[in-house]
């Protein structure tokens, strides 16, 4: 059968009935052409030349526009799409400033070491083909200690990543007096990667370069890009604090695109289930591939990439038997060198598809893909036209297939195509003044340079902060100035990208004479992926955990063949530390402050590959994890909730269901990712809280310091305590989206309602309250009645 | 009356317990108690602002108490300059003050040339002894970066046979530009440092400082022997490790009693900085005054072997041996010469089957091949067994004085008589005995 090309492809699928009726969406975005603005006069004839050979005969209005401002000095964020030759915004006047005064100095800081060298070698392209001594080096971990002192004198662009600027440069910075002295220029690729706890860990990173610039008497051009998010301006003034221009309107062409958005069928009407969503991005994937047409699948986790790599390997596996290649997997926790391999063979079409998580979505460079699918909603609607960004960079139409999960949120896109359509994406959102973050930085400061009387450093009360480390013996004030008198480095003593800096190897033991480590897992994920007896994938290989050692820091797995894989079952409990504020509205208590939040993974499934089917439970005996953040939670007394006609059992479900409702909808109204908040019920104290058994719903009660199941013979009870459900921050010492949710809190609940209402679903689905295994059979009748109850309608 | 941010803190770092009631908001209060609340408050500032005056007052009367204790303890004194004050120990070592093996006007007269050798810096071969400034620091870490300081700084020189030692502490951060500026003087008197690690650390973190307390001053020009590289590569072979005190109780006999362990120092700096106890120091002055003097008796040790002055009681003829290796890498076969005769008085007796091997080799090296056949004659001769003396041996015969008969003997005989050659070894030899027996029994040398 001759191949379809990707137009052909498309034009058929639109002929199919079965795929139009559930899409939810067909969009098709047409070319746009360039505008173009002259080259400003400025310019070097070298470079100029030397651009218009590469084919740039002319800049983008945007382009023009961008290296006018940073030439006058202006601090810029640009906010333009994938391939619109942002890049040459600031290598332009970097080069050119260089070229002017050879003394010139620039750091280039990129999210990640990959991007990093991609840019790297960018800009080293350019300057080959310039013929300038001009020298450029990435700095990162990698770098050979030979080759750093080098990099420090003679590096005129510096590439690194904040990671390195946080641990390496800037509690060194004499070494970098050259750097530092002659810095006139700041580059921040990727800022929307600076949101939540990563993004208020740079913003402290960056009021410490400024502070070691201020020393040398330099005062840089700070120059940001960023995907399109919907407060670029602010975002990059709150990272930066100072006024920053925002350039936005991209002069660059796009070429035509088809965006569909799917939405599986319903399997089962009475329980409201639809197919996975993997079912169809399996058939899509196949048959896209199948054209040869090269397509990059989006999961959401590391599970589900692992499970649609075997799936697509199984499937080619009899076409391509030795091409191992053909079909790949890529995600974070693959070593470098097989990614490297990976990129290579996007980039030769020698690798035809690939699944990834979102470790793609940035600018590595993998070439043009004409195909995107993305198995379920991302989380946010930048992640999405990021996502969807990586087909169809440069020319030819290209296409995109978003396909829902039977989550609110997913649904919710689904039932209003419009919304997605044409909303601004979301905010990025970063608290650089959460305590423990400041105080982290505000210790590495001190030991770059000691804080002077009257400095200010970050929102908070410096003075306080440093007397407080005085307190501790880590400061030493002598006159007006306090400093650093401690043995330690404090840069060491905290990752920008995670609470816990510690990973957990995984060691393959299947050959008892040669123990391989083929992965690493971040200290969190570790306890749900490579728990005891878990199944851990890697490369669509299947591994049984046969220990995890804790104090080692590894996880010892062997190779199986399993026809299952494995998902951990934890709680959350919750305990109110300090309420902020707050308020009886209706029939409820609304609040929001400082929370202790436990976590405990007790026990995971077996799910059996293609059928979904629960082959059993198992437990598993790790510590706690411990966490100090902020929530909005709300409390119905118990005497309310017997004014509803229900069992107690209906009633705790009921509530676990709103609780569902909510956090999915907070998610939205936060325009946030849905993994930066998370839901617990329980009751303020901590001691009583709601989770997910084996069996179905169990209380557990902390009454006598031990935890206990507190379900009687007749099921749960709720006439002990008063049942509270938190929304909160997933981050330590919050970022500051609880009292956002407080304040709408009305908003939430009406939402909520009109949601429930509208879905279509018999008795609750995971579409509105959650799947009906979970919450029952009433939810969807009691969840009205109890938001009437809350918001004093009942 | 919102929380104190820095209480808030001590929560997320589960320092303090449970919040206390909030206070009832002032507002709810008349307008009678409000004032008298506000009276209240004024007192309450009066009495903690009048206490912490009183304790800043208790503070300066414990620091200066501190540093008398000190100036009376150390027999220091404390000197004022451009920059501030600081406080300084000076000592003198008069000439016949022996130091371990040592004695201070023998370690004055090292050879200059052999110096610059070891420094691999040919300049210093043009200066003296006495433009040498030794240098070791007392710092608050070992970390490194710029939050780490070099609290004490011990400096050596020769004058007149005799050695002095200045030590500049910085009694408190504060007086730290002041101790700088005193070492940028009297290192602007001196040529050439001469350190232990100070290439990758002292010098280093000085310069750090230099830069943070804004003063120029290169201490990275002048040419630098830093005798960590040297050491290891001449004496390293028989130390477990090649720190300065290894080094001084294996090589240079000194004796160190109650010695403070390095990585105690930075916490008793801390701790002088909070008590102002001078007892705390006393140690570290002691430790830094010897680290800087044995530099100086190491210095010429090495300057000896390299020179080979005479075979040292302390220096053991692979020392020997390890420094002709490092002269003839750096300088080429000449300089060997001195070395090897000196060596070559030792031989055999003493020295092992592997000491000799390598004497041969740098015998061989140095152009001078009869000592070495002689060696290796020896060496057969002690041991038949012995592949590398065989080998070389046949080789010299074959190839040199191609008397091929009296190749094939010896390899014969060896085969013979040693049963430990590898596979390998054995093949080699055979082979060449079989080429040996294939021609001639002698040549005619053309």
């Amino acid at each position: 059968m001759a191949k379809l090309s990707l137009e052909e492809w498309v034009a058929r699928l639109k002929k199919n009935k079965s795929f139009t009726a559930n899409a939810a969406a067909l969009i098709d975005i047409p070319a746009k052409p360039a505008d173009y603005d002259d080259w400003p006069d400025w310019v070097n004839p070298k470079l100029r030349d030397m651009l218009q050979k590469r084919g740039m005969e002319r800049l983008y209005r945007h382009q023009a526009q961008a290296v006018r401002f940073i030439r006058q000095g202006q601090d810029v964020v640009l906010v333009t799409p994938t391939a619109s030759g942002k890049t040459l915004c600031y290598n332009l006047p970097v080069l050119q400033r260089i070229l002017d005064e050879p003394e010139t100095r620039a750091l280039y800081l990129f999210p990640t070491k990959a991007l990093a060298q991609d840019q790297m070698h960018e800009a080293h392209s350019l300057i080959t083909d310039l013929q300038a001594d001009i020298k450029t080096y990435t700095y990162d971990g990698d770098t050979p200690d030979d080759a750093r002192r080098a990099i420090r004198r003679q590096g005129h662009i510096v590439v690194t990543n904040p990671d390195m600027l946080h641990a390496g440069i800037l509690p060194h910075h004499t070494k970098w007096q050259k750097l530092f002295v002659n810095l006139k220029y700041v580059v921040i690729d990727e800022l929307h990667t600076y949101r939540g706890i990563f993004g208020s860990h740079f913003a402290n990173v960056i009021r410490r370069l400024v502070r070691v610039c201020r020393f040398y008497g330099a005062n840089p051009v700070f120059i940001c890009c960023s995907a399109t998010v919907a407060n670029p301006r602010e975002h990059a003034e709150k990272i930066l604090e100072r006024e920053v221009a925002l350039l936005d309107k991209s002069g660059a062409p796009s070429a035509a695109k088809t965006f569909v958005l799917y939405n599986p069928p319903i399997v089962n009407r009475e329980l409201g289930i639809r197919q996975s969503a993997m079912t169809p991005a399996r058939k899509f994937a196949t048959d896209l591939i199948d054209n040869s047409i090269q397509t990059i699948v989006f999961a959401t986790s590391r599970l589900n990439v692992e499970v649609l790599t075997k799936y697509l390997k199984d499937k080619f596996v009899k076409t391509k038997p030795k091409d191992d290649h053909f079909v790949t997997g890529y995600r974070g926790g693959y070593l470098p060198n097989l990614r490297r391999e990976i990129e290579k063979g996007l980039r030769s079409r020698e690798v035809m598809g690939v699944i990834s998580t979102n470790a793609l979505e940035l600018g590595i460079d993998i070439g043009n893909l004409e195909a995107c699918i993305m198995t379920g909603y991302p989380g946010s609607i930048a992640s999405t036209w990021q996502q969807a960004g990586r087909a169809g960079r440069r020319a030819g139409r290209s296409l995109s297939i978003l396909i829902a999960r039977s989550n609110p949120l997913d649904q919710f896109i689904m039932e209003n195509p419009d919304y997605f359509f044409s909303m601004s994406p979301e905010h990025c959102r970063i608290n650089p003044d959460n305590l423990l973050i400041l105080l982290h930085h505000i210790k590495s400061a001190a030991f770059e340079l000691p804080f002077e009387k009257g400095e200010n450093f970050g929102g908070e009360n410096l003075e306080e902060f440093l007397q407080y480390l005085e307190e501790k013996g880590v400061l030493h004030r002598t006159d007006e100035r306090w400093h650093w008198s401690a043995e330690s480095y404090p840069a060491d003593e905290v990752s920008l990208r995670a609470i816990n800096p510690e990973n957990v190897v995984v060691v393959d033991t299947t050959d008892a004479g040669n123990h391989k480590v083929i992965a690493e897992v971040d200290w969190d994920s570790a306890f749900t992926a490579v728990h005891d007896e878990a199944i851990y994938m890697l490369a669509s290989e299947q591994y049984h955990v046969d220990k995890l050692d804790l104090t080692r820091k590894k996880a010892y797995v062997r190779k199986v063949d399993a026809d299952y894989y494995t998902d951990a079952m934890t709680y959350t409990n919750v305990r109110v530390i300090d309420s902020f504020e707050n308020v009886r509205a209706g029939g409820a208590i609304v609040e929001h402050g400082e929370v202790q939040v436990v976590r405990k993974v007790v026990g995971y499934k077996k799910i059996k590959f293609y059928t979904s089917e629960n082959l059993g439970y198992g437990d598993v005996n790790l510590p706690e994890k411990d966490m100090h953040t902020t929530s909005y939670w709300f409390t119905i007394p118990r005497d309310r909730l017997r004014t509803l006609d229900f069992t107690p059992a209906e009633v705790i479900d009921g509530l676990s269901a709103l609780a569902y409702t909510l956090q999915h909808l907070s998610a939205m109204f936060l325009m946030a990712d849905t993994h930066d908040i998370d839901r617990s019920l329980g009751d303020k104290s901590g001691e009583w809280f709601v989770s997910q058994g084996k069996t179905g719903r169990v209380i557990t009660s902390f009454a006598n310091g031990r935890p206990q199941s507190a379900s009687g013979p007749e099921g749960p009870r709720i006439d002990e305590f008063d049942p509270t459900i938190f929304i909160f921050d997933a981050y330590p010492g919050g970022i500051g989206f609880s009292e956002l949710l407080y304040r709408e809190h009305a908003n939430l609940l009406a939402a909520a309602k009109s949601l429930i209402a509208k879905c279509p679903c018999a008795f609750g689905c995971p579409s509105c309250v959650g799947p009906t295994l979970e919450v029952g059979k009433t939810a969807k009748e009691i969840v009205p009645q109890m938001i009437d109850l809350v918001l004093g309608k009942g | 009356m919102t929380m104190k941010s820095i209480d808030k803190l001590k929560r997320l770092t589960g320092e303090a317990g449970q919040p206390v009631k909030k206070e009832v908001p002032a507002e709810a209060f008349s307008a009678e108690r409000q004032a008298q609340l506000k009276e209240l408050r004024l007192r309450i500032e009066s009495v903690v602002s009048r206490s912490q005056a009183r304790s800043r007052a208790a503070l300066s009367e414990k620091t200066a108490r501190g540093n008398q204790g000190l100036a009376e303890l150390l027999e220091g004194c404390e000197v004022e300059n451009d920059e501030g004050r600081f406080f300084l120990v000076s000592r003198m070592m008069r000439g016949a003050s022996p130091h371990g093996h040592s004695v201070i006007q023998e370690a004055q007269r090292f050879d200059m040339t052999a110096a610059a050798m070891l420094a691999n810096n040919p300049r210093i071969s043009e200066w003296s002894s006495q433009d040498a400034l030794f240098l070791d620091t007392e710092t608050t870490g070992l970390a490194g970066g710029t939050g780490t300081m070099p609290f004490l700084i011990g400096l050596g020189w020769f004058d007149e046979g005799h050695f002095h030692v200045h030590q500049i502490l910085a009694r408190d951060f504060g007086e730290e530009k002041a101790a700088l500026s005193y070492l940028r003087q009297i290192a602007s008197q001196r040529k050439y440092l001469v350190t232990f690690n100070g290439k990758a650390f002292d010098v280093n973190l000085l310069s750090t400082r230099f830069i943070l307390n804004r003063l120029s001053c290169d201490l990275t020009a002048l040419p630098h022997l830093d005798l960590l590289h040297p050491a290891r590569r001449i004496l390293g072979h028989r130390l477990e490790n090649c720190r300065l005190a290894t080094l001084e109780e294996q090589i240079l006999g000194v004796k160190r009693e109650g010695d403070i362990p390095g990585w105690e120092i930075p916490q008793r700096y801390f701790d002088w900085l909070r008590r102002r106890d001078p007892r705390l120091l006393v140690d570290i002055f002691e430790h830094n005054r010897l680290d800087v003097i044995s530099m100086a008796t190491l210095t010429a040790h090495l300057a000896d072997i390299l020179t080979a002055r005479a075979l040292k009681q302390s220096a053991h003829p692979d020392d020997y041996l390890a420094a002709a290796r490092l002269l003839l890498q750096k300088t080429g076969p000449s300089a060997v010469f001195k070395i090897l005769d000196v060596l070559g008085e030792e031989v055999c007796a003493d020295i092992s089957q592997d000491s000799k091997k390598k004497l041969a080799f740098l015998y061989k090296r140095a152009g001078r091949i009869d000592d070495a056949v002689q060696l290796w004659r020896d060496m057969v001769e002690c041991d038949p067994g012995d592949y590398q003396a065989v080998s070389e041996l046949a080789k010299y015969l074959e190839h040199r004085v191609r008397d091929y008969q009296a190749a094939g003997v010896l390899i014969e005989k060896a085969l013979s008589d040693a049963t430990r050659f590898s596979c390998d070894e054995r093949g080699a030899l055979e082979y060449r005995l079989r080429r040996v027996s294939s021609r001639p029994a002698t040549a005619q040398r053309r």
